[in-house]
């Protein structure tokens, strides 16, 4: 398996895709932050915060996983590469895992250089940022948890369905649903505290509403729109989808409330769809 | 090109692609109307209320529209490169134009067909509620605005499509080209808003942002461009009628005047259409087809 996680590493680093990939994202890092210098007067540079942006990596990497993975790991069915590893002596499994330890580092390295190019460009051209550093760096850990998660599903949808068409399609339509699904979630939730908020004692105990009016949130507490499983299936996406993760971080200053459930959710998603894809993949004929 | 268009359309009909789009737009209509069903019985049987549910119908379709769009003309015409049969057409003594003409044509009338069938579905309602309450010429220009979009729309992806021969770039290139179109369309709406929130603002004498306000001529770029891309009408066919009237009160403009609006957005759109198919079909003729 080392031979092979080399060979795929120096397939990975040494193809166009990686590199096309990259520029992509270069390209997105600088721009928000030199389109924004362009059209802002030069005496206001000092109110400008551009603590978004860093995060605009992370929400867009949906997308960029399912490109990636799906041209990196669909190609191999249409190259039969995969067939030519299974009588070269490796299992299923083997292929599976490496094709993810793969895809999951280099989707890391193209979401950390996104997040240095803006924080680069931020901190020359508009200087102060309303995060710390260390907060930062905390959040990207969190978002690589995120990363590995996201393309953990591609990878499996790529697995399974095994043409880089269809799986391109389907990953890509799947990350705007995700997108879609994720600022649905948010506006409700955020309606939803609101709502509780003007509500005040007369529903919930005197201890939530303390979390509620620190954290602008408290998990668990329903409303007349919003309660039981419903609520409890929303509050699941809201912590565990990477996109709303990512405009979470943007918001808040510091860690954002319930992050140790973003991390278990980010290791369970990574851990259950890579068995499902892992199982399945091996039970596939490949013709 | 009769018979290439008889071929092409015979082709689509029978294409799995265009009945999996043609399902998923039925079951989008139907969840239109859904959504409408559960709502408060007090409310349920206002005509008002279901026009409400209506034109956010449309709004939605739309914007829904330009996703499948680039999906569906991407995989309908790639398959052409793949298979070899833009080749073999040529061959046969069809010119580069018509092949290009007649795909452009085969998926506007899909996107239309699939328009009006939406249409049909969600103006069933109607029959139960009556009309009464809804707008009738607000409606027509939306539902005339939404038909040119999809013209436009399908313009451009059969541009990407005929140009890009692997089918999975073609997809990627047209999605990420669709995004980027609606992120750009938002990034100056949100200019334009918030320069007029702050000219308000300052002619009240209360506080505003000074970097908010947008320079004389920034502002016609911005306000052009508001007009011209097609994206930003696609976010427009909410408020048509105050986007058509920049924002003016439009109980003053009479329905005619807002006609003459909307005829001149069509002959912009009209314009742009003619440009992508003219760059596309030129491209192509140059294209060494492998």
């Amino acid at each position: 398996m080392i031979k092979l996680l080399r060979a795929e590493f120096a397939r990975c680093f040494t193809g166009k895709l990686f590199w096309l990939v990259v520029l992509f994202n270069v390209v997105l890092a600088s721009s928000f932050n030199v389109l924004t210098y362009a059209t802002t007067k030069s005496e206001d540079f000092s109110n400008i915060f551009t603590d978004k942006t860093l995060y605009i990596g992370l929400i867009s990497m949906g997308l960029t996983a399912a490109v990636f993975v799906a041209f990196y790991a669909g190609s191999e069915f249409e190259e039969e590469t995969i067939r030519n590893k299974l009588i070269a002596g490796n299992t299923k499994a083997g292929i599976y895992i490496c094709d993810l330890a793969v895809c999951s580092a280099a989707l890391i390295i193209i979401q950390y250089l996104y997040f240095f190019i803006a924080y680069a460009f931020s901190y020359i051209l508009f200087g102060a940022l309303h995060h710390s550093f260390s907060v930062m760096m905390q959040l990207q850990l969190i978002g690589a948890l995120g990363t590995i998660a996201v393309t953990a599903f591609m990878l499996m949808i790529t697995m399974i369905v095994r043409s880089r068409t269809i799986a391109v399609t389907v990953c890509m339509i799947a990350a705007i649903v995700f997108f879609i699904a994720c600022v649905a979630i948010i506006n409700e939730l955020e309606e939803h505290s609101m709502e509780l908020l003007d509500a005040g004692p007369e529903i919930i105990s005197a201890e939530k509403y303390a979390v509620l009016d620190k954290y602008s949130y408290v998990y668990g507490v329903g409303s007349d729109d919003l309660f039981g499983a419903e609520l409890a299936v929303k509050e699941f996406f809201y912590d565990s989808l990477l996109q709303s993760q990512a405009l979470r971080f943007s918001d808040e200053r510091s860690l954002p409330y319930h992050w140790e459930f973003m991390v278990i959710y980010n290791i369970a998603i990574t851990l259950v769809t890579t068995l499902i894809g892992a199982v399945t993949f091996r039970r596939l004929d490949l013709k | 090109m009769k018979n290439l268009l008889k071929a092409e359309f015979s082709r689509m009909f029978r294409s799995k692609l265009f009945w999996i789009f043609m399902v998923l737009s039925v079951i989008f209509c139907v969840y239109s109307i859904y959504d409408d069903a559960n709502m408060p019985a007090e409310f349920r049987q206002s005509g008002q209320i279901y026009g409400y549910v209506f034109e956010a119908a449309l709004y939605f379709y739309i914007l829904v529209y330009i996703f499948a769009a680039a999906v569906l003309d991407s995989l309908f015409i790639s398959r052409e490169h793949s298979d070899g049969t833009i080749r073999n057409k040529i061959i046969s003594g069809h010119p580069r134009a018509s092949v290009y003409l007649t795909e452009l044509i085969v998926c506007s009338v899909t996107g239309l067909i699939m328009f009006i069938v939406n249409l049909a579905i969600i103006s069933l309602p109607f029959l139960k509620f009556g009309i009464h309450g809804m707008d009738g010429w607000v409606t027509m220009r939306r539902i005339i605005l939404i038909a040119v979009l999809i013209i436009v729309s399908n313009a451009l992806f059969v541009l990407f499509s005929m140009l890009i021969p692997s089918r999975a770039s073609s997809v990627v290139w047209s999605i990420v080209f669709i995004i980027i179109m609606l992120v750009s369309s938002a990034l100056i709406q949100d200019k334009l808003d918030n320069d007029s929130q702050s000219r308000t603002l300052r002619e009240r004498g209360e506080y505003y942002e000074h970097s908010k306000i947008l320079g004389n001529t920034e502002r016609k770029v911005y306000k052009a461009l508001n007009y011209i891309l097609p994206a930003n009408q696609v976010l427009h066919t909410y408020d048509i009628d105050d986007y058509l009237a920049d924002y003016k009160d439009t109980s003053e403009i009479p329905q005619k005047k807002l006609n003459i609006y909307l005829t001149g957005l069509c002959l912009l759109d009209a314009v742009t259409f003619m440009l992508v198919t003219a760059a596309g079909i030129t491209i192509f003729r140059k294209k060494d087809l492998k």
